[in-house]
């Protein structure tokens, strides 16, 4: 199995994760790590890659990308909620700065 | 209620997808033509590919594929044969149209499901992949 996600940064303070929470993707605060799923589920050969630079830059572009498109995406989405996203595209870059968020590749392989 | 609401958002991003915009968003940010919505880039699909040693005669499961990325971009790389599971209805109609366009019917099939409950017999695939199901 392998696997792409996003997840809060290590060794954060209860304030740092409460951050990642807010400007990561809906889901990313896992109330358990991933290897430890992982060994719950019987993989034991596990190997973790870390492509936050990556992300960094996928994120970027989606920031800029919108911002060309700015006028077509009011249109689809409506002005209030194309504002909204704008305000999330930058509060996630700006968690990935500060090393609130990353992202990693899992595989995972049972013997 | 979480899981409702989280569907009814996941079928607007899927529907949204089909505009002219988001796709030339996709293929500038992900590099893909495919109706992605997520952060996976084209690069780490195939990254994917690789560590999974894909190859024809082999099955894949895409959990959460949405609209079919990346597991019909892999099966369609690698030669392999590919199952791609989403709850969302929206989501699995788009992978399946994607199937008919590119000629895969046989080898690739895009289903209802969760992975709670895979549509799969246990040991009866070769490789699992998913990409941003779980953030």
């Amino acid at each position: 199995m392998a696997f792409l996600t996003i997840e809060p940064g290590t060794d954060l303070t209860p304030a740092q994760r409460r951050r990642a929470g807010r400007v990561g993707p809906p889901s990313v605060m896992l109330p358990t790590s991933y290897p430890s799923l992982l060994r719950s589920a019987g993989f034991v050969d596990v190997e973790i890659i870390d492509l936050t630079a990556e992300y960094r830059i996928t994120q970027q572009a989606k920031f800029d990308e919108a911002e060309r498109h700015r006028d077509e995406l009011i249109a689809l989405v409506g002005v209030d909620e194309h504002e909204e996203g704008r305000r999330d595209r930058r509060n996630t870059l700006d968690g990935i700065d500060a090393g609130l968020l990353r992202r990693r590749l899992y595989v995972a392989r049972r013997r | 209620m979480s899981e409702i609401l989280e569907r009814d958002r996941h079928e607007r991003g899927y529907a949204r997808s089909e505009a002219d915009v988001v796709q030339a968003i996709g293929r500038v940010v992900l590099d893909t033509d495919y109706h992605a919505n997520g952060y996976t880039t084209r690069a780490q699909a195939d990254r994917l590919g690789d560590v999974l040693d894909l190859a024809p005669g082999r099955v894949l499961v895409d959990v959460g594929s949405g609209g079919g990325w990346p597991g019909l971009y892999l099966a369609r790389r690698h030669g392999c044969s590919v199952i791609a599971i989403d709850p969302v209805v929206t989501g699995v109609q788009t992978a399946h149209r994607r199937i008919v366009d590119d000629a895969m019917t046989g080898r690739a099939w895009a289903v209802a499901g969760t992975a709670a409950a895979l549509p799969v017999r246990p040991a009866s695939v070769d490789a699992v992949v998913h990409t941003d199901v779980m953030c």
